[in-house]
């Protein structure tokens, strides 16, 4: 797949080739009832968004990574602020949560929704989807070395929330 | 960017770069000895793609959106007077719809957009003229008698028909309305198009199917109507539909 420059981008076009892969990422979050609508709003917001896609990279990872914030906003923005764990399906095509390290839980427990979105979105990749420094700084258009930096702020504070307030975790 | 997650396993984003044709090496030695990373992408190329359905509409039906014959309803007959008298209106009602464009209705996204759409080779918009603009309409929303219906419709090449079916199980014509009730062919439309007819709404109260067909094959109404009454399209078909309510 060419890069496309974002002047170019035919929606129409787009939602045939890329829209399993957007309703596939969205199923991750939501359930197949929501995940239709969700799916709907995603390329509403591609309309939107269209600009800020710089042709760089491939329009299959700048889709990924849209999907993944829209659907963390819209959880965020539900007052669904519940074990983040709980909301994310278990979907054929990918693979269980972990929920056996600590820091992870934390994170899909109760830190998700207190971070900026970008911490939470290197946290999905990293806890979730499993992805390498290096991937998710492809993904998200910066260094690995960035990835890693936030990544070590994640762990601080997960292991700060795993903390007993006065005591060992 | 590796493909591979920090278990060894495909990270989704993989899949996808698989699915869409990507030939990343190191994802292809994967799957060749991976099971589990197999199965995962036979799972993913199986999710069913809805029809697009933007509420921000970039473009709106001009669709000639016409009255029908007496009855409402379109069948499949050739009467000149009356298809002068619809080509007419049409031309009318086109110029009428073009000139109230910019105030078309945006849905309501929280609703059900009530699609039902069975292989994804065809997808079925209905659109209501409302006199000053024009609202499209999803599944379980109310008509009226009298009222107006366009269509919009995207397919793959094959044979087309829109059919309506009434409470009262009678099914009837609303594309294509000049072909003696035979489905017509057409090529494919990738981008939603607008039929160039339209249907008047009568009396019948109750749920009123309207269904898209494409079928492989040539198809007649009663062909169609049918299949569809025994809840599945024609072997070899698609359908995408709706359901509205006449009160």
């Amino acid at each position: 797949m060419e890069p496309v420059q974002a002047e170019a981008i035919d929606i129409e076009a787009l939602y045939t080739q890329y829209g399993k892969l957007v309703l596939r990422r969205i199923r991750r979050f939501y359930p197949p009832q929501v995940a239709a609508d969700v799916l709907q709003e995603v390329f509403e917001r591609v309309l939107i968004r269209a600009p800020s896609f710089r042709g760089e990279g491939s329009p299959r990872a700048w889709l990924f990574g849209l999907t993944t914030r829209h659907c963390l906003a819209r959880l965020r923005n539900e007052r669904r602020r519940r074990h983040l764990l709980e909301e994310l399906g278990e979907v054929p095509w990918s693979l269980p949560i972990s929920e056996s390290d600590t820091e992870a839980r934390v994170f899909l427990q109760q830190l998700w929704h207190t971070l900026d979105p970008e911490l939470v979105q290197i946290g999905i990749h990293h806890y979730v989807d499993g992805m390498t420094q290096a991937a998710i700084g492809d993904l998200m258009g910066v260094t690995g070395r960035t990835i890693s930096n936030r990544l070590q702020q994640l762990q601080r504070l997960a292991r700060q929330a795993a903390v007993p307030a006065g005591g060992d975790p | 960017m590796s493909p591979l997650r920090t278990d060894g396993h495909l990270h989704d984003l993989a899949i996808e770069d698989v699915l869409d044709g990507g030939d990343s090496p190191e994802a292809a030695a994967h799957l060749r000895t991976c099971a589990l990373c197999r199965q995962r992408l036979a799972a993913a190329d199986a999710v069913q793609l809805p029809p697009l359905q933007l509420s921000q509409q970039r473009t709106i039906p001009t669709t000639a959106i016409t009255q029908g014959p007496d009855t409402g309803r379109a069948r499949p007959a050739n009467q000149p007077l009356g298809r002068w008298l619809t080509l007419a209106t049409a031309a009318i009602a086109a110029a009428a719809l073009l000139l109230v464009a910019p105030r078309v209705r945006q849905p309501d996204p929280d609703r059900d957009d009530g699609f039902n759409v069975r292989g994804s080779k065809v997808s079925l918009r209905v659109y209501r003229d409302e006199g000053a603009s024009s609202r499209r309409l999803r599944s379980g929303d109310t008509i009226a008698t009298g009222d107006r219906l366009g269509f919009r419709v995207q397919h793959r090449a094959g044979h087309l028909m829109v059919l309506g079916i009434d409470a009262r199980s009678e099914p009837y014509l609303c594309y294509p309305q000049q072909g003696g009730g035979v489905s017509v062919e057409v090529p494919p439309s990738p981008a939603p198009r607008t039929l160039p007819e339209a249907i008047r709404m009568d009396h019948t109260a109750g749920p009123e199917r309207l269904v898209a067909l494409l079928c492989s094959d040539p198809f007649t109404l009663d062909e169609a109507a049918e299949a569809l009454q025994h809840g599945e399209p024609p072997r070899g078909c698609s359908a995408s539909e709706i359901t509205v309510v006449k009160p």
